[in-house]
């Protein structure tokens, strides 16, 4: 019987063979990469709102505390969006004819809330809880990064599975003072926590590692 | 045999998803915005007792922990427009806003703290009402803070943001 392939199909297997193998292994890097970009976790993209809100201009340049208009922080789950008497509260008298702020006056006079576009948005199965974080000195900033800066609001952290499990796992280095909670460009990170607090964490966090603490 | 292929068929439709429930394709993390429909007249929310009692004076106790509480939120909620000091000359106030009255002048060195927690419950002139975010233990603190604030003078350090 003759022989069904040349020699030189066989030698086109053998680099077929190999550039398969190539080919599985790059695909495995590339997706590892992917799943790990920025852009996958839409880091950096602002969302189209309602009213082009600035908080460069409200909390960085004014001033203004997180809590003024995010007031539920420090006691429910939700840090709470503020309602439009909140921001007719001073656009009541600053900024009152400007078309910008249509949406924020409509709402007001009609009582319909307006709807705002979540850039940090949670997966359903993840429950998370904003004053189980503020109350025990996780900083606004640690998560949202410099928000007093930013023109658009856009997510700075990934807020993945592993990025939050990379503080569970170890949190006494990300915590500040009670009183720096709601500062912005706060330095000195962890250090400075008494040892009994250090000491606690150290053992919290298999607790705080456990699956139904945030999967519930 | 026909009739059992259309039992079959029909069985296996009906585990079809019928496609018309609507996701909204952006949602706040927890919370389902929906249309505002007013209550219906006489109406009483839930807690509205413990809430009139919070409000009513003479208010909590007045302890160094209060008045603390109420310098935080002083500063969180009152000091953009009313400035650190309580002498009206908040950041917002450079923006536009018509300057409020200072804390030191006569008028309002004699409103007693029912009658400050009073304003920030239901607002006065220009100022909205705060009762949607600063909770009544809070009003109370903050009108203890302002009569402290009051009684150290408009020049005082007291209103300095607690330097970590």
């Amino acid at each position: 019987m003759a022989q069904l392939f040349t020699r030189t199909a066989s030698n086109a297997f053998r680099v077929l063979i190999v550039l398969t193998l190539f080919s599985v292994v790059g695909a495995g890097v590339l997706g590892y990469a992917w799943s790990r970009a920025d852009a996958t976790w839409n880091v950096g993209k602002p969302a189209d709102q309602p009213v082009p809100f600035r908080h460069d201009l409200h909390a960085g340049s004014l001033g203004i505390d997180c809590r003024y208009c995010h007031s539920t922080v420090e006691r429910a789950a939700d840090a709470g969006m503020p309602s439009a008497q909140t921001c007719m509260t001073c656009h009541s008298q600053v900024w009152v004819g400007a078309s910008v702020l249509e949406p924020v006056r409509s709402s007001f006079a009609l009582g319909q809330p307006l709807t705002w576009t979540s850039v940090h948005r949670l997966p359903d199965f993840a429950y998370f809880n904003h004053a189980a974080h503020v109350t025990n000195g996780v900083a606004c900033e640690t998560c949202h990064g410099r928000v007093d800066q930013m023109t658009k609001t856009v997510k700075t952290q990934t807020l993945s599975m592993g990025w939050c499990l990379d503080c569970h796992r170890d949190p006494a280095p990300h915590l500040r003072p009670r009183e720096a909670v709601f500062v912005m460009g706060y330095k000195p990170h962890g250090q400075d926590l008494p040892e009994d607090i250090q000491a606690f964490y150290r053992e919290a966090s298999r607790r705080l590692t456990s699956c139904n603490t945030c999967h519930r | 045999m026909r009739p059992a292929f259309v039992l079959l068929g029909a069985a296996l439709l009906a585990a079809c998803d019928s496609g018309t429930e609507v996701t909204p394709s952006i949602s706040s993390t927890r919370v389902v915005q929906r249309a505002y429909v007013p209550a219906p007249p006489g109406v009483v929310p839930r807690g509205t007792s413990a809430y009139l009692a919070a409000v009513a004076p003479p208010g909590p106790e007045v302890t160094p922990e209060l008045i603390r509480r109420g310098q935080e939120r002083f500063l969180a909620f009152c000091s953009p427009c009313h400035g650190p000091n309580g002498q009206g000359n908040g950041p917002v106030v450079s923006r536009g806003f018509p300057a409020p009255p200072s804390y030191h002048q006569e008028r309002i060195q004699a409103l007693s703290p029912a009658q400050i927690v009073t304003v920030i419950t239901l607002g006065k002139g220009m100022m909205f009402s705060y009762a949607d975010r600063v909770s009544p233990e809070d009003r109370w603190a903050i009108a203890h803070y302002v009569k402290q604030l009051q009684a150290s003078g408009p020049a005082s350090a007291a209103g300095q943001r607690p330097v970590p």
